[in-house]
């Protein structure tokens, strides 16, 4: 309950009046979780639990109200996320995330910031403390963590997974405390807003956010001298490249990547050079199909 | 007994007008501290959004706690205020509820408009813009300013003399 307070703050001050009235839908925001609130311009506000909707049949959601509750997510200063609004998602206090969609503002094909904004979604950030309590022991070989990746489709709960993984390293695992170094591009593992870490990522780690994945691995590593570092869904050969130059470094790295298997991920390009003897040694498989951050499988190299 | 009372009579008038005479002088004095603390603060909130792009409440934050001014510093706090209480009032509304708040005395009425403006700053707009408008608002700010030193340069002898000197003449009339 308190989560969604946090998020009806971010709603037009008409539509979180008519919300408060609807004692069925506060009743349900009291037993289940909100998941994400849904504003789109001419139609009505949807509370998501899970995978189940409620429909606000009665509140239709006017363009003010979406310049009122962009307002709030940019907390007066949207030319402060200008960046974000380019990217499609702007981080809020909490932890939690709105995602914006409009009309797209390109300059020579890249799209840099977006107007005539019309939908906004905002996600209820939850994290899931103890999640990865199953698979600590699997990263760990004789008191040292191996290089671990976390594979899943798209929603599998590997940003979550990878937090908790974060977290329990940092505080401390079977008496060892690591440094931790994040590197958080999309500001989905430590949800950094004004740079205060919105999740518990744990004392002894630190972020680097909204940076391109390699440049903050490199910049990490000569900055803070970090034991471990955390990288989010790596793609492509920049990625590779710098992950590359962390094995060399004696440095830990436990990354996510997509993938609907752990075969499908040996054979992606640049992804699976980085996998093997002298890379990648464990790799956990999550479950999509169960609740997300369950683990499938988990491959020891 | 008479002569004396009389005497005070004229002590306290000449003593009045003259203090109204340097009042106002003074007056002037503040309204030009004023407009040079408010363009101060509006340097600041530029270079806030120029290398830093930070928001709003951490910019209105920092300069209410940095700024020496009272008033100023009071508009600042209050808009901050408004915003952290999220009624859903514009930015235009807060800045000009700031301003009234803050500006219980001594406000000439053109001259407010100066401070009302800056709650107009384009916020839904990007960088460059925000830069813009405050960069205008600052070379409106330095006209006034520049105006209002060639006034009181021309008035403070002006209104010290006219003052005893009026207060001398109400004195003879009197007598």
């Amino acid at each position: 309950m308190d989560r969604f307070n946090e998020v009806l703050r971010f709603l037009p001050v008409r539509i979180r009046a008519l919300v408060t009235y609807d004692k069925r839908l506060m009743g349900k925001c009291e037993k289940f979780k909100v998941s994400e609130v849904r504003l789109r311009v001419n139609r009505p506000v949807i509370f998501m639990f899970g995978k189940e909707e409620y429909v606000l049949e009665q509140v239709i959601t006017d363009v003010s109200d979406i310049r009122q509750s962009l307002q709030f997510i940019s907390d007066y200063s949207l030319y402060a996320h200008e960046e974000d609004v380019g990217n499609g998602f702007i981080t809020l206090k909490g932890g939690h995330r709105a995602g914006v969609a409009g009309q797209a503002v390109t300059d020579k094909g890249v799209v840099i910031n977006q107007k005539n904004i019309g939908f906004i979604n905002i996600r209820v950030a939850h994290e899931v403390k103890g999640c990865a309590d199953g698979i600590m022991s699997f990263l760990l070989k004789g008191g040292k963590v191996e290089h671990t990746l976390i594979v899943s489709a798209p929603g599998g709960g590997k940003t979550t997974l990878m937090r908790d993984v974060v977290r329990q390293l940092s505080y401390g695992i079977r008496g060892v405390a690591y440094k931790v170094g994040v590197v958080d591009e999309r500001s989905e593992i430590a949800a950094c807003f004004e740079g205060i870490p919105q999740n518990d990522v744990g004392p002894r780690t630190d972020v680097i956010d909204q940076i391109k994945k390699a440049e903050g691995m490199m910049l990490l590593l000569r900055s803070m001298s970090p034991d471990i570092i955390a990288v989010d869904e790596l793609a492509g050969k920049e990625d590779a490249e710098a992950v590359k130059n962390l094995f060399c470094c004696g440095c830990t790295v436990i990354a996510t990547v997509h993938g609907g298997s752990i075969d499908e991920v040996l054979q992606k390009p640049y992804i699976s050079e980085v996998i093997g003897k002298y890379g990648f040694r464990r790799l956990i498989m999550l479950d999509n199909e169960k609740s997300p951050g369950c683990v499938k499988e988990l491959r020891e190299l | 007994m008479d002569i004396f009372i009389k005497m005070c009579g004229a002590v306290i008038t000449v003593l009045g007008t003259t203090i109204y005479g340097w009042l106002l002088t003074r007056q002037m004095q503040h309204r030009i501290n004023r407009l040079t603390s408010y363009k101060e603060s509006l340097l600041m909130m530029s270079g806030h959004i120029r290398y830093a792009k930070q928001s709003m409440p951490v910019i209105l934050k920092d300069i209410s706690e940095n700024i020496q001014f009272t008033e100023i510093k009071a508009i600042y706090a209050n808009v901050l205020l408004q915003i952290e209480d999220n009624e859903g009032k514009t930015f235009w509304d807060m800045w000009r509820a700031g301003v009234d708040e803050s500006f219980k005395m001594w406000g000439v009425k053109d001259e407010i408009i100066l401070y009302y403006e800056a709650g107009e700053l384009p916020l839904y707009m990007d960088k460059d813009m925000q830069l813009q408008f405050l960069e205008e608002r600052i070379t409106r700010i330095d006209e006034r300013m520049c105006r209002l030193k060639n006034e009181l340069a021309g008035k403070e002898k002006v209104y010290k003399s006219l003052g005893l000197a009026s207060g001398l003449l109400i004195v003879l009339v009197l007598l």
